[in-house]
């Protein structure tokens, strides 16, 4: 094409025309500057959008069905508290699926239905179930759409106390209790919930040191208001838990401290190691060992430094200026400083363990270049590194694990009541995986309002992403919210309907056509006035938020679209100096016969040329960063002396992951706006008259 | 068809300057036959550039008419004609300085959308006419390289190179010494004569005129027969 020829050949810079060459990578630089940082800037966006959205959308489901009014003031969720079938009490939607009759009223036994009742709503005959045919509709979309799936939910409230009783640090031993009271909403565990498993924490090796501790320590205690001990349990009880314990935890190295006593036969015959020895009466009771390479003579002035020589399961010692001082047979020794030697568990030691000091190991490390192996037993150790199972073997973890069907399912410990998992800020303020306690509620009787207590114990931690009463929502089994809902009335935190059905799938965009598709079969089945079906959108906590990314992103691409134009204008200048310098050459090809509208698009094929490859390196450069944004995210920090996102917000790490609809935006917009900066020069040389351009010369 | 591949009826042509209004042509009347030579010479600032860019139609005209190969001349065809039609040779010889001798010879064909490769016929016309006007050995070279004449017989092989009805040319050795005029005087007149093609030129040169059929000459706005 002749437009396209003419227009490359102008555009490839030349010596001779020095001007235009530097104007011309001066437009493309700029464009590929702003093109990248839009890329980058609406990539991380859209990335921290989807971040937000996919942690909305994973504890509350994307798509949520909740009872209308209708249905609470309908004869079929009013019969309950009439029918002794249903002991007189309401049922939970839960409830209602697994109920055996949809009318549980039976005239024989039950009080007559009052005149002013709602009237029962029939369909071929039979009451219509609103219940049972939501679940049936959702069954039947689940065949259709294989990633669908849902469950009901239940919401409520209760006091958490929770009794922290932990290892002293200092000494290992000795217990120290506290007790943590907040006020908190119950979510009901919905084990379908395709992403409750990557919200899950694992243990952490504290947990696991803190599960260890608490093998022997019986919880009767915390049912107390005032908690100042803790007592031991049963010896079979504690061989249960021992065995549990060990069942899913494979442990792999360990840690001693410095009241750690190393057995003799631990360290090899005939070494030769430093030491510094204490001196009692004469003879030698303690040896500390150092553990470093430098050995510190000042460290310990009533110490004696010296070589300690092992021979024959005998110590000897020889100070440092050659004195021979004798060793107490009952010498304990210690290590300088807290070290690492790996361990295996001796199996054998659990069957005969009456309590944790009695559980062995076979360790395995260097001390001061000499190799230490042999047996030690569980004292003054803590756990440094283990593998954990998720799965349950012959006895369950005592963290929630999964099933064969990928389903979580919580630890059951009869003695200890109900498995909850807290939101990961109760971890961060101190709880532990095993901790226990109790969720006390109000019960309501005829002449007084009683506290009732469930015993429960805390089986892992959570992320409730962005929960507005995330930090203090606790997920439990749903036995606990229907007691506690049965004893008081329903309340809600934040608006969320306190009873109903979650429904997950994989795209959350299909959020609205799902729903329509719902919405349809519930018309014709009759009970769309009994249920309301809102997407993750219309969710009352999520409103602000969703409306927020809205504007957010108009926003964005407003001023991206506004830098891309002021970028986009150096062509206008670059053009207009190339319209200049190429006067006389626009008359000659005019001469030669070539059309205004030829000359015309020849500037603005420039444009666009000059655009687009604009954009393609500015894209690669996107692309580029977009890979190393770590890297560019810590020479940030670097330079800023602190974090220079917050994880809180941003999570741990920006996305980066190149948006689709960012890349496309470019794509469209560059060479639009190319064009549209490229037609006033490609106007002005078409009005050139090549008659006195050819005269001038 | 007619005879007359140039038919220009009562041509009118007048600048408007902010203070008068300056009649150039004034009723300017030209036919030339297919395969004619007609030369026009006058005084510098007769008009007689100003004629020839009215009959190039690269430039618009006050009243009149003006048929090209039996085409009248508007204002929607002018590019069309000018590169199927018409072909230029100027006095400062115009050639393109960023392309190449033989993209400069096919230009005017590159214009008119026809496909150009190595193997195409056009690409062997234009050799041909390079071959004819002596500058085949410099095909590739810029044409900022070569000298006047060399230019000048370039800008000649360009004027033929899409087969044009008339050849106008504007004192096409006017910037050339003796010799190097008489060779482009030769090859212009031998190359229309050759392809059959019609000349104009407007000269003060009165040798190249005299090599023409026909010789008028402009003055005060009118043409007459010399």
């Amino acid at each position: 094409m002749f437009e396209l020829y003419i227009a490359l050949k102008y555009l490839l810079p030349k010596r001779r025309t020095k001007s235009t060459s530097l104007v011309s990578l001066m437009s493309v630089f700029v464009i590929s500057l702003v093109v990248w940082l839009v890329l980058v800037f609406l990539s991380v966006t859209v990335g921290i959008e989807k971040n937000w959205l996919e942690k909305l959308t994973s504890i509350n489901a994307p798509l949520r069905i909740s009872p209308t009014d209708a249905y609470y003031s309908s004869y079929y969720y009013q019969i309950d508290s009439l029918s002794s079938t249903s002991n007189y009490s309401y049922k939970t939607i839960g409830e209602k699926s697994i109920s055996n009759k949809t009318d549980p009223y039976s005239p024989e036994i039950d009080m007559e239905i009052p005149t002013y009742w709602p009237k029962a709503k029939y369909k071929n005959t039979k009451l219509l179930d609103p219940v049972k045919k939501a679940f049936q509709i959702l069954e039947e979309q689940k065949a259709q759409i294989p990633d669908l799936q849902y469950q009901d939910y239940e919401i409520s409230g209760a006091l958490l106390r929770i009794i922290l009783s932990r290892q002293d640090s200092n000494t290992l031993r000795e217990g120290k209790l506290s007790q943590l009271t907040q006020m908190s909403y119950l979510t009901t565990i919905n084990e379908n919930n395709p992403k409750l498993k990557s919200l899950i924490l694992t243990p952490t090796i504290k947990d696991l040191n803190h599960l260890i501790y608490q093998i022997d320590k019986s919880s009767n205690a915390v049912q107390k208001d005032f908690v100042t001990s803790t007592s031991h349990v049963n010896n079979s009880l504690f061989k249960t838990r021992l065995k549990a314990f060990f069942d899913n935890i494979k442990i792999n190295s360990i840690l001693v401290d410095e009241n750690w006593e190393m057995d003799i036969s631990l360290l090899p015959n005939n070494a030769t190691l430093d030491a510094y020895a204490f001196v009692y009466n004469d003879v030698i009771t303690k040896f500390v060992i150092p553990t470093k390479e430098t050995i510190n003579e000042k460290k310990y002035p009533h110490l004696i430094l010296g070589k300690l020589y092992v021979y024959d399961g005998a110590l000897f010692f020889i100070s440092n200026n050659n004195a021979v001082i004798p060793v107490d047979e009952n010498v304990s020794i210690n290590l300088e400083t807290l070290s690492e030697f790996q361990a295996d568990l001796l199996q054998e030691s659990i069957d005969f363990a009456k309590n944790v000091e009695d559980i062995q190991f076979t360790i395995k490390g260097y001390l001061q270049t000499h190799l230490i192996h042999g047996q030690t037993i569980y004292k003054n150790i803590k756990i440094n590194d283990a593998t954990t199972t998720f799965s349950k073997k012959s006895l369950s973890p005592f963290w929630c694990y999964y099933t064969d069907k990928n389903k979580l399912t919580l630890p059951v410990k009869e003695e200890d009541g109900k498995a909850v998992l807290l939101p990961k800020s109760s971890q961060e303020s101190g709880v532990l995986i095993g901790d226990k306690g109790f969720l006390s509620y109000a019960s309501s009787t005829a002449t007084s309002t009683q506290e009732q207590r469930i015993p429960i114990f805390v089986a892992g931690f959570y992320d409730p992403g962005i929960l507005p009463v995330g930090n203090r929502c606790i997920l439990v089994p749903s036995d606990v919210t229907r007691t506690i809902n049965a004893a008081n009335a329903t309340f809600s935190p934040d608006g969320t309907p306190t009873n109903g059905i979650y429904v997950w799938f994989d795209n959350f965009s299909d959020a609205e056509k799902i729903k329509t598709k719902l919405q349809q079969a519930f018309t014709e089945a009759g009970i769309s006035s009994y249920w309301k079906i809102s997407t993750f959108k219309e969710y009352e906590f999520a409103k602000d938020l969703m409306e927020q990314f809205q504007s957010d992103r108009t926003l964005f691409t407003l001023i991206a679209i506004i830098i891309l134009a002021v970028a986009c204008s150096n062509i206008i200048s670059l053009l207009v100096i190339l319209v200049n310098d190429k006067k006389k050459e626009i008359a000659v090809l005019q001469a030669l016969g070539a059309s205004k509208k030829s000359i015309a698009s020849v500037f603005g094929i420039c444009g666009i040329v000059t655009g687009s490859i604009s954009s393609l390196i500015g894209t690669l450069a996107a692309i580029f960063t977009l890979h190393n944004l770590d890297h560019l995210v810590n020479f940030l920090s670097f330079l800023q002396g602190h974090s220079a996102f917050n994880v809180a917000i941003f999570g741990k790490s920006l996305p980066n992951e190149l948006s689709m609809e960012a890349l496309l935006f470019i794509f469209i917009a560059t060479p639009i706006i190319s064009l549209i900066a490229g037609i006033i020069p490609a106007i002005k040389a078409s009005k050139l008259c090549p008659s006195t351009t050819l005269r001038s010369e | 068809m007619s005879k007359y591949i140039l038919q220009a009826k009562n041509i009118h042509k007048n600048f408007i300057t902010a203070s008068q209004k300056i009649d150039v042509l004034k009723g300017v009347s030209l036919n030339i036959e297919k395969g004619k030579s007609v030369a026009i010479q006058g005084s510098s600032g007769e008009g007689k550039t100003t004629l020839l860019h009215v009959i190039g139609t690269l430039e618009s005209f006050s009243s009149g008419s003006l048929t090209i190969a039996g085409k009248q001349v508007t204002k929607n065809n002018a590019a069309h004609i000018r590169n199927i039609l018409l072909s230029f040779i100027f006095q400062n010889y115009n050639l393109l300085e960023d392309f190449s001798l033989i993209d400069n010879i096919l230009m005017p064909a590159r214009i008119s959308r026809s496909n150009i490769n190595k193997q195409s016929f056009l690409y062997k016309k234009a050799h041909e006419l390079l071959d004819s006007v002596g500058l085949s050995k410099r095909a590739q070279f810029p044409v900022k390289l070569l000298s006047g004449g060399e230019k000048q017989r370039a800008a000649i092989a360009r004027s033929l190179c899409n087969d044009p009805e008339l050849i106008l040319a504007d004192e096409p050795s006017g910037n050339l010494d003796h010799s190097n005029s008489r060779i482009i005087h030769n090859l212009l007149i031998d190359s229309v004569r050759a392809t059959g093609k019609s000349l104009l030129v407007v000269t003060h040169d009165k040798e190249l005129a005299a090599l023409c059929d026909h010789i008028y000459i402009l003055e005060d706005g009118v043409l007459l027969d010399s």
